[in-house]
């Protein structure tokens, strides 16, 4: 709050004021009182003689209070003695002009005014006081202010904004809007804002120049629109109404922002979303036959299984039989023959559950569990019980994995196996080593017996393939394609090399951690 | 402790099998009256009896095949079990599936025993051992 002038209490000095002579005075006495312009006559030394009922207003305060005050009075703080001084030259002679300061009201608020400070008495060149026009500024100085930055924000904002009337023609167009739509502002003032959708997509923006004309609230959305250089864009649209202050529609305004490049980042998403979908179900359908053949492949090993060994069974017994009933008899030949007979059977018998492990051997029991490797060796070898003479080394450092025993057992059982069986010596030693191979380890299985010719090596890895004929050792040839089947699922390869000095190395890969299921 | 003789049912498709069967009974020296059927349909005609034919007498020891043509012995046990005349029936199963599938599926249905023949035949001397305790010692219905 400001000091409060304590004119108040001054008395009544109604003698300042000279005598009414005559209808003129009379007349201008009148209108000065009931003028609503706020008007304030003083004498030369700034004393108020005469106040509008408009300067009351204005002051927040009577006439009559007005009456008793002095124009410096009415100035807050220091600033009185600048209009008092005014009022002096104006009434001395000066030139009259207009003064802006700031003023106080009765209540202490204060207010800008612009103060209009002409003489009045003119008498033989010198006047008898001077009359004040005083104008509040405060609210229409906001409303500059208010205009100079609503400027400033629409040229300076790289945001586009623009407004239009109700017709639908551009009235403003700032940078922002520039930049998005090629357009300058010389260009886009006067013309109309269907200008920017361009062609076919005009309609849009008629649709938003119609509902602002009507008054009506445009909730964000986005509009086709054509960029100056031809390329199609889409504008994000925040777009309102415009009133005059009695409500009348002018027309609208729009901030407008381009969402082209996140529009079409979100279609192409979208259209990998859809990609993906329809991916997705063709996998769903290759798995879904997948299953199928899983199924019919199940239905197979049961249907061999059983009706392809059903037979060679009863055969075997039959032969068996006929041993039997020979008895005693003298029949050397005869006995030769079925032993010949059974030993057939068995290998056939063989080479079917051989052929049924080698359909499963992808689809081995994969419970993972921590195994070490050299216990695994040391287990596998004990199994195979090979012959005197014949040793198996797992060397030092075979490392814990975490994978499925079940498959990894069975490649080391048929390396080993295989290295026991094919060996020609005496005395041999089939050595199992491993190295690291970052996520998988390199496992060698490495023999000291005969070696595998060159030009035979891919053929030891073929199903039913052996290298010797299987009268001199008993197997069905499927021992490397199994193993190389299990290692190649567990996403490993295997590969074979000749030993030094002597013998062949078959070396594979497994992987550290097992692949884990996804179902 | 001995109760009733029964009767061997042996339900099996294969002749050679059930030969070979019959051979071990006879080296065993096992003579229980012997009934052959080639599927679970003829097993069951043979124990309900029908075209002037009577039921086999009770109680009945059935050797039964798992695998077999038409109505398999997964099949002739469901209606063997759902059939309160023959429900009481020992089955002994006798096959060469040791899929878990069809192990589970037998002892569901109660069976006496589940033996998986095996090409050395060391099951078949297993099945007439068990027969002769069946015979000799298990006291049926």
């Amino acid at each position: 709050m400001s000091p409060r002038p304590a004119l108040d209490t001054i008395p009544s000095i109604g003698s300042r004021r000279p005598a009414a002579s005559g209808y003129d005075e009379l007349t201008s006495d009148a209108l000065l009182r009931a003028s609503g312009a706020a008007l304030l006559v003083t004498d030369r030394s700034g004393r108020i003689l005469a106040a509008s009922e408009g300067a009351a207003v204005v002051y927040g305060t009577t006439r009559d209070v007005l009456l008793t005050r002095d124009v410096a009075a009415l100035t807050p703080g220091d600033g009185g003695g600048l209009l008092a001084e005014r009022v002096a030259a104006v009434a001395a002679g000066g030139h009259g002009g207009v003064l802006e300061t700031i003023q106080a009201r009765r209540d202490g608020d204060h207010f800008v005014a612009v103060i209009d400070v002409r003489p009045v008495g003119l008498d033989q060149g010198a006047s008898t006081g001077c009359v004040l026009y005083v104008r509040d500024e405060t609210v229409s100085r906001q409303r500059q202010g208010d205009t100079a930055l609503a400027r400033a924000l629409h040229r300076a904002t790289s945001v586009g904004l623009c407004s239009f009337d109700a017709r639908g023609t551009i009235t403003h167009w700032n940078a922002g809007a520039e930049e998005l739509t090629g357009l300058s502002e010389v260009e886009a003032v006067g013309r109309p804002l269907t200008t920017i959708g361009g062609g076919p997509t005009g309609a849009h923006w008629r649709r938003l120049i119609r509902r602002c004309a009507e008054g009506s609230e445009v909730p964000p959305h986005d509009a086709p629109a054509r960029h100056r250089d031809g390329s199609a864009r889409v504008l994000h649209l925040n777009a309102t109404p415009l009133f005059d202050e009695t409500g009348r529609v002018l027309g609208g305004a729009a901030i407008l922002r381009d969402v082209t490049r996140s529009r079409e980042a979100q279609q192409a998403l979208e259209a990998a979303a859809r990609r993906l979908e329809a991916h997705t179900g063709e996998l769903a359908a290759k798995s879904a036959a997948l299953e199928r053949v899983n199924g019919e492949l199940d239905r197979f090993v049961s249907i061999a299984s059983h009706d392809l060994r059903a037979p060679l069974r009863g055969i075997d017994r039959l032969a068996h039989w006929l041993a039997e009933e020979l008895g005693d008899h003298d029949g050397a030949d005869v006995r030769r023959y079925l032993d010949l007979l059974r030993g057939r059977v068995q290998r056939l018998d063989r080479l079917i559950c051989d052929l049924l492990t080698y359909a499963r051997a992808d689809r081995l029991d994969a419970t993972v569990t921590v195994v070490d490797l050299s216990e695994l060796v040391a287990d596998v070898a004990s199994l195979i019980a090979p012959r005197e003479g014949i040793e198996v080394v797992a060397r030092d450092g075979l490392p814990l994995l975490c994978t499925a025993q079940v498959p990894l057992r069975h490649v080391l059982h048929n390396l080993i196996d295989n290295a026991v069986k094919h060996h020609d010596r005496d005395r041999g030693t089939i050595e199992v080593s491993a190295a690291d191979r970052g996520e998988r380890v390199e496992i060698a299985v490495t023999d000291d017996g005969p070696g595998i010719p060159d030009h035979l090596r891919e053929r030891a890895f073929q199903i039913f393939q052996t290298l010797k004929s299987r009268d001199e050792v008993e197997g069905s040839g499927m021992g490397l394609a199994f193993v190389r089947k299990i290692v190649r699922s567990a996403g490993g390869d295997i590969e074979v090399a000749d030993a030094a000095p002597r013998g062949t190395t078959f070396r594979f890969t497994w992987p550290r951690d097992w692949p884990r299921e996804d179902t | 402790m001995r109760g009733r003789t029964p009767h061997l049912l042996i339900v099996e498709d294969d002749a050679v099998e059930a030969m070979a069967i019959e051979r071990a009974l006879d080296r065993q020296g096992i003579a229980l009256p012997r009934h052959l059927a080639r599927d679970g349909d003829e097993a069951l005609a043979m124990l309900r009896g029908g075209e002037g034919r009577p039921p086999l007498p009770s109680p009945c020891l059935i050797i039964l095949d798992i695998n077999m043509p038409r109505v398999s012995g997964h099949a002739f046990l469901d209606a063997l079990r759902a059939d309160p005349a023959l429900r009481r029936h020992a089955v002994i199963v006798y096959t060469t599936s040791d899929a878990d599938r069809d192990r589970f599926a037998a002892w569901e249905r109660n069976v006496a025993a589940y033996l998986l023949k095996s090409v050395d035949d060391v099951e078949l001397v297993g099945l007439t051992r068990l027969i002769t305790v069946y015979t000799e010692h298990v006291a049926l219905p």
